[in-house]
Parts: structure tokens; sequence; C-alpha cells
């Protein structure tokens, strides 16, 4: 399976994340340090906005709709 | 659009809770790159400023074998963003860059060391938590701050003694979203919205998760 389809596995099973191996996980922070290279240390966003306090590794927040 | 506040790591409640919670966010972030934004906290920024417990690197090491996969970790920490300021909402982990002014927000370096301090450590000077480090802002820091930036309420995490309630003339609120600290402070596990221009803290839409189901909740005044 390539890095898409295992990213699309986790994000629609994401029990998944658990069983990523090392060469995945490393294929996975690559992806998005682009992403995040991107972005200022001031966010300025519009619409409507939804915060999510500290999660401390737990996914409650993950069931918010 | 969702904006997580910092601490996705440390004091998990279950087994590889921490990797599998940063993982999990940062791939949403790749998926949704425009819905999700990720702000750092002080756990994010141990790098650079020390915190306790830091069990991050040790969950890697147990889980793969070797710390080459948490130095990479750090290297997706240090490209974190620190603030978010919607139409009169600002956010950040802990604290303000006080009297600071909206030009110098956006020029901000992510890893300016005494910026970090300020916004992923400090907290309000009424908080009872005990820190070793942050830049305490007071309710006439936070005022002025919020002023000069365009914005009304300031919505932050990081402070257990805080957690649920506003404080600062109803301008400051404080959430958490981990079942692990549902009972401190006024207790929830929250997640607090906006969609219009408000006014004070109160005004934001906030629901809890602490019963298992999300429901309405009310925020009270410390």
């Amino acid at each position: 399976m390539n890095i898409e389809n295992i990213i699309d596995n986790v994000l629609n099973y994401p029990v998944q994340v658990a069983i990523l191996e090392k060469n995945e996980m490393n294929q996975c922070l690559d992806k998005v340090i682009p992403i995040l290279k991107k972005e200022k240390a001031l966010l300025e966003l519009e619409g409507k906005l939804s915060f999510v306090g500290d999660t401390h590794g737990d996914f409650a927040w993950r069931l918010y709709r | 659009m969702v904006i997580l506040l910092g601490d996705y790591i440390d004091r998990a409640l279950i087994k590889w809770g921490s990797i599998n919670n940063i993982t999990y966010l940062l791939l949403l972030k790749y998926r949704y790159p425009e819905n999700i934004f990720l702000l750092k906290g002080n756990h994010e920024s141990n790098y650079a400023i020390q915190c306790f417990p830091y069990e991050f690197e040790n969950d890697i090491i147990q889980r793969f074998g070797s710390s080459k996969l948490h130095e990479k970790f750090v290297e997706v920490f240090t490209l974190m963003p620190l603030m978010v300021l919607g139409e009169n909402v600002f956010a950040a982990h802990g604290g303000i860059l006080k009297g600071a002014d909206l030009d110098q927000l956006r020029n901000t370096g992510k890893n300016d060391l005494k910026a970090l301090e300020s916004i992923v450590w400090s907290d309000p000077t009424t908080s009872l938590t005990f820190r070793g480090a942050g830049d305490p802002f007071n309710e006439k820091d936070l005022t002025s701050f919020l002023d000069g930036i365009g914005a009304r309420v300031f919505i932050r995490g990081h402070d257990y003694d805080n957690l649920g309630f506003s404080i600062f003339k109803n301008r400051c609120l404080t959430i958490f979203s981990s079942q692990r600290y549902k009972d401190m402070g006024n207790g929830g596990v929250l997640v607090a919205s906006v969609d219009k221009s408000i006014n004070y803290a109160s005004d934001l839409f906030v629901e809890d998760f602490s019963s298992g189901k999300w429901k309405n909740y009310k925020i009270s005044k410390k």
C-alpha cells in the first residue's frame, strides 16, 4: 500500500494509527512538514472557529461533530 | 475550522496515547490543511524550554526502538504556529505577548525564545498552577493587549486552575479537552465555538463531553 492509501486508512479508521510502522510514521511526518512550513506564527482566520483545548493523548475531542 | 490549542502529548490516559493522538492530528492536518490548525503547547516546546513530565521521547524509543523518529517529531514541533486571530477572538496555548501590537504578532518568529516562552508557558497572575517558566499576565495586560489587536476574547488551555472558568471581566476562557482533567477547575472536556462577532467569553458556544455525550456547557466566572 502506498502512503496516501495508508493515510486514508488511518483517517477512516483512527484505531489504525496504533499499527503504523516506523517507516510509515516517518513518511507521514515528511508529508506534513511542508504544510506546516508555510504557516506563520500568527494565523489570521475567518469563518466559524471551534477551539479544542489540551488533549494530552486523549481522543475524546475527535468525536466532536 | 478547528483549532487545537497545543499539548497533544504526555500524560496520556492509555499506552501510546501521545503517539497516536499527535500522529492522527498531523495526518488530519495533511489531508485538510485549511480546516485544521495545530497550535504549539509547552509540551511541544520541550526542545527549547524543558517541561515536566516529558514522556514522549521515551514513548517513541519504547515503541519504535530508536529516538530517530523523535528527532523528526521535534522538527515538526519547531514548525507549529503559536497564535490564532479570528474575527475578534485571540487564541494561544497559555499566554499573550504583553504590549505587542498586530504588526509585532505578524512578525513573530515561531522559535523566538522570548515569544515562545510568553505564549506557551504563561498563566494569568491569579492562577494557582505552579510553573518554572512564563510571563504571567494580569487583567490590565490582557485587556490592553486584546484592545490593541482588535480582539475581545482570549481562548487558551494550559492551566487547570482556571479550567472552564471565564476571568478578567469575562474576556478570557480556559478550556481543556482531555478526559484526564475533566474534574479539575470548573471541570469539563470542552470545545468552544464562535461564528460571529462577540464581546465576552460567555458569548462563546461551549460544549462538554465529560459525560460521554456532547452537552451545552455554561461558563461560570471565577
